[in-house]
Order: C-alpha cells, then structure tokens, then sequence
C-alpha cells in the first residue's frame, strides 16, 4: 500500500481519537452539570486555538492535496509544484508562532482575559504530541516498509515528508490538547 | 489516597450580593466567565490565590465557600 495512504490513516486514527474523546468529556460533563458543555461561553484563548487549529488544518489539507494530486516523484521534480507545497507547510509553522505571540501578549494583560484556569490549560498543550508522534510514526514505518520490502531501498523525499508530518503532528496536537483540556478542566 | 471533591458555595453567594452576573464576578475576580461556570458547576477548584480574591469579594472567610467534601 503507497505510503500516503498510511499516512491518511494515521491522520484519521488520530482525529477519530480526538473525537472519541471530545464525546466521552461531553458526555461526563453533561452527567454532572445542567449546562452542555458546548454551550458555554469561549474564552479568548479558546477562541483564538480554534481559529489557528482550522487554518493549520486547512494549509495541511491543501498541502497533502496538492502531493497526492501531482505524486510524490512530480512534487520533487518540479520546483514550481514543490515551492507551493512548501509554502502551504510553512504557513502553519507561522501561523502557530503568530498564535504563541499573541499568547504571550494576553499573559502580559491583566484584566482577567487570560486566567490561572487558561494558563494551566496552556500548561497542558504538550500533553498528546507525545501520543500522536507515535502514531504518525508507525505510519511512516509501515507504510515504507511495506511499499519498499522488496527493493530495500527509501526513497529520500520521503524523509522530508516525514519531516513535515511530524512538525504539523506536532502543532496539531499541541492545539488540539488545549482544545481538549478546555472540555476536560 | 482517595480524591477528594471540593463543592463550593459561589452560585448561592452571587445570588445573595444583588444577583451578581457571571460576568460581574469574573471581571471582579479578574477570571472569565467560563471559570467561573467551571467553579460553580464543582469542574475546577480555583487556587489559593483566586479563592482568597472570592472571598474578598463577597466579605466572607474562605471555608464558608470552599468545602471539603468527605463523603
């Protein structure tokens, strides 16, 4: 099976987690309390992870288009096709350090936008990197083992693949458990 | 150990102060109103420092909000 296709799946498997999650946390929340857990208001930080959570998504989806509409061996050929790839990858990476100096920026206020309760979630953002790395991972592994058993030899774009993949698991994830520990907190 | 919950007395004591808003008391505490959801449905456990602030707020001791709950 082609190595994108691995990769899909641990993309997905780690969505399907989230959501898992997402309704175990709701369904606990609502056991205990009269209010729904969705219906609550968002906070600044909250709303903010959202937004960089769907761009990042976003730039990632078109970015992964665009490898599996031209295939691997175009998107390293052709420097055009490659140029737009890496711009759709290196978005998110700003995104996310556009996100971390408005963060830094609300910790310096002190009219409650940001509270104790929001800084321990952000304390908290690590806590599933860990997790979706492996998953990640063990795609890679199968899917290069599996498509390459036989001629024993990777082709090296796929290392800058993976390079990607983990640095956008890696975002993904750290907004994702703020995402989460916002239900769970 | 066993964990214990704290149950807390917020709701009722914002009702006594003139039917203080959510977002009053958060701005009051400097929190927002999403903690202070949190706090009166007994899902967070705010620390010392905002529970003294809460205190301070409504005029009372700290263990007249924040209970331990044994049970």
């Amino acid at each position: 099976m082609n190595p994108q296709i691995w990769i899909m799946l641990s993309f997905t498997l780690i969505f399907f987690l989230i959501y898992l999650s997402a309704r175990k946390t709701r369904q606990e929340f609502s056991k205990r309390s009269s209010i729904d857990i969705d219906d609550l208001p968002k906070t600044k930080l909250q709303k903010m992870t959202l937004l960089t959570f769907i761009l990042v998504v976003a730039f990632t989806i078109a970015a992964f288009g665009m490898v599996s509409h031209y295939g691997v061996e175009v998107w390293w050929q052709d420097d055009s096709v490659r140029a737009v790839v890496t711009f759709l990858l290196l978005s998110p990476v700003l995104i996310f350090f556009v996100f971390n100096l408005l963060v830094e920026k609300l910790k310096k206020r002190d009219d409650g936008t940001l509270d104790e309760r929001d800084e321990y979630i952000l304390s908290r953002a690590c806590s599933g990197v860990g997790g979706a790395m492996i998953v990640v991972l063990a795609g890679w592994m199968l899917g290069l083992t599996e498509t390459y058993r036989e001629t024993h030899l990777v082709p090296t774009y796929y290392l800058y693949l993976m390079f990607w993949s983990g640095l956008i698991t890696n975002l993904l994830a750290s907004l994702g458990s703020i995402l989460m520990a916002y239900r769970s907190q | 150990m066993a964990k214990r919950k704290i149950t807390n007395q917020v709701r009722r004591l914002r009702f006594d102060h003139d039917e203080m808003t959510q977002q009053a008391l958060a701005e009051k505490i400097g929190c927002t109103r999403q903690t202070v959801i949190m706090l009166e449905q007994e899902r967070y456990v705010p620390s010392l420092a905002l529970a003294l602030h809460i205190a301070k707020i409504f005029d009372t001791a700290v263990d007249e909000i924040f209970q331990l709950d044994d049970s």
